[in-house]
């Protein structure tokens, strides 16, 4: 026990915010600035008040399409790409392993200016069609899974192809199964990533229609403090991030696995 | 392509990784070739138009200046970085990001790198402490700002208040241009520790423990063992770590658009968000491309200065 205490002094800081959060969520605004902030009874009116100030279910609905389609697309893309780089071998493969590994230093975040141009003179603005597309090529991705690819021995290619087996067949059947746990990680972390992601879908979507959870969050939070609606601000917020908690809570190993991962580079 | 021999093909083979089939001896296999195109041409379009044509667009919309209601660009040449040189907001914006970078990086790597120490392990305690310190990684910046917004409001919030306990008197640290920057770079700081403290730790787990093991035996202090066996051990995470910090710490400016939008006085605008507010709020495309390819500028020095040693000097296979 003695020897935990850095832990315990280290976490402490983090357990606050996130329990004032909670506690505040269930308060009346009013009672704060008594120095109160948690009420007994609790009372949900912060709750039915956010939920009625801002279409939180659009923004999920949103969200929901948003990741979940672009993680289906990447996780083609990624997979073709990881396989090309990791085990045929053409000309100017290197080149192109650096072109793809270059684009984590220049993450979409920084080019949000030229990308919306781009989208509006495709004729995708304000669309999640447009939102996702800068994200469809994955240099994390593909360097994960070419790693997963790389750390399977050739001889399990060999031994397929001379039964008969296409390249095409080989990829399907027995190497994509093998890196089963590389495309879970990726697949976290990019869930994540584009759950809470804000500054790109800020500028590449403009109508209420086509919001996203972390715009809406901060449109309503911008709203509600100007009137000091501290309770309300808390009680928007936990309505975003409660479905993260909740699946944080109960697949713990998962998420953090999968973040480690996020970090090992070969 | 000369006809190289048997073995050293195979060993060239066995480098690379590639299938050892029936072409490996010739020098290009056109088949394979064909395939990778294919394979790879989904990445290449989407890589060439979101990545690399938007550096294109940067730098020809910098040269330019864009009228107001779509009449159509003019050439200025350099006037656009010109206007920056002049311009004392331009150089407060630098001035902030490297302060900002300066606490966000290094202290957010020094805390990582203590936590991941203090919860190593498999005691209970350690679990949960960890486990406290990573969640903010899972959460939008926008909910954590959200959330800091309450706790440092001057009237009512929490941590307000027992600062103004402690220190006697009352801060509102965002609205203070003295303290508004550091503060939303130590928001930064808890939002990102736990994901570095997670790369230490799969650092601290591949060391052997043999090694530790034996310099305790030969009497070192827990400091000694730690400062000369396991921190020299750490180096190539450490590196990395801190490169991704850097690249956070240029790329993240959420929680600035819910804590302070720049200010007060634009004591916390740094460059990403001068970009938007010229972008989105000015509607200065020829400015705004400027100081986008400034920024691309300062990341590809970086990735010049970094991506060899990042090659050669971390080692762990996933």
């Amino acid at each position: 026990m003695r020897r935990d205490w850095p832990a315990l002094a280290l976490c402490l800081p983090f357990l606050g915010p996130i329990a004032f959060l909670f506690l505040a969520s269930f308060t009346p605004s009013r009672e704060f600035a008594q120095g109160r902030y948690w009420s007994f009874p609790p009372t949900l009116e912060n709750f039915s008040q956010a939920w009625q100030s801002a279409t939180f279910v659009l923004y999920y609905r949103n969200t929901v399409l948003y990741t979940v389609g672009l993680l289906a697309v990447q996780l083609v893309t990624v997979t073709l790409a990881g396989y090309a780089l990791a085990r045929l071998r053409f000309p100017g493969r290197q080149a192109v392993f650096y072109a793809v590994l270059l684009q984590l230093f220049l993450p979409p975040v920084v080019l949000i200016l030229p990308n919306f141009l781009t989208l509006r003179a495709i004729g995708l603005g304000d669309t999640l069609t447009g939102l996702a597309m800068p994200y469809i090529a994955s240099a994390y991705g593909i360097f994960l899974v070419r790693q997963g690819f790389r750390s399977i021995p050739p001889e399990y290619d060999e031994a397929a192809m001379l039964d008969g087996a296409g390249r095409v067949r080989v990829l399907w059947h027995v190497l994509v199964p093998m890196i089963r746990p590389h495309l879970a990680a990726f697949s976290v972390v990019s869930l994540i990533y584009h759950w809470n992601e804000f500054l790109w879908p800020l500028v590449a979507t403009s109508s209420n229609r086509n919001r996203v959870l972390a715009v809406g969050l901060q449109s309503f939070t911008r709203a509600s403090e100007s009137g000091a609606e501290w309770g309300l601000i808390c009680a928007g917020t936990l309505i975003v991030i409660a479905p993260l908690m909740l699946l944080f809570v109960l697949f713990q190993r998962v998420f953090i696995q999968s973040f480690t991962q996020s970090g090992l580079k070969g | 392509m000369p006809r190289r021999g048997v073995l050293s093909t195979l060993s060239a083979e066995a480098r690379t990784l590639a299938v050892p089939g029936v072409h490996a001896r010739r020098g290009t296999n056109w088949s394979a070739a064909w395939l990778a195109a294919a394979l790879l041409a989904p990445t290449l379009v989407f890589l060439l138009l979101f990545t690399y044509w938007p550096l294109v667009v940067s730098v020809v919309g910098s040269f330019q200046r864009f009228g107001r209601g779509g009449t159509a660009p003019r050439w200025v040449g350099w006037q656009n970085y010109w206007d920056l040189w002049n311009d004392a907001l331009f150089h407060q914006v630098l001035v902030n990001t490297g302060i900002y970078a300066l606490i966000a990086g290094p202290v957010a790597v020094a805390f990582g790198l203590g936590a991941a120490v203090a919860v190593d392990g498999h005691r209970r305690l350690r679990l949960v402490a960890r486990t406290l310190i990573f969640h903010p990684v899972l959460l939008p910046t926008v909910a954590i700002a959200a959330t800091w917004l309450f706790l440092l409001n001057p009237v009512s919030g929490p941590v307000a208040t027992l600062i103004t306990r402690l220190t006697g008197r009352a801060q509102g640290l965002l609205e203070d241009p003295h303290t508004a920057l550091v503060t939303v770079a130590l928001v930064a700081i808890y939002k990102n520790c736990g994901l570095y403290m997670l790369f230490f730790l799969a650092g601290l787990q591949a060391i052997p423990r043999e090694l530790q093991e034996g310099a305790r035996v030969e009497g070192a202090s827990e400091w000694r063992v730690f400062r000369h066996v396991t921190w020299p051990l750490l180096g190539p995470i450490t590196f990395y770590v801190t490169v991704t910090a850097a690249l956070d710490a240029l790329r993240n400016v959420d929680h600035i658009f819910v804590l302070t939008r720049g200010g007060p006085a634009n004591a916390t605008n740094v460059l990403l968000y001068e970009t938007y507010l010229k972008a989105f709020e000015f509607w200065d495309t020829g400015r705004a491309s400027a100081l986008t390819v400034l920024m691309v500028a300062l990341l590809l020095a970086l990735a010049v200065l970094v991506m060899p040693r990042l090659e050669r000097g971390v080692h762990y296979e996933a």
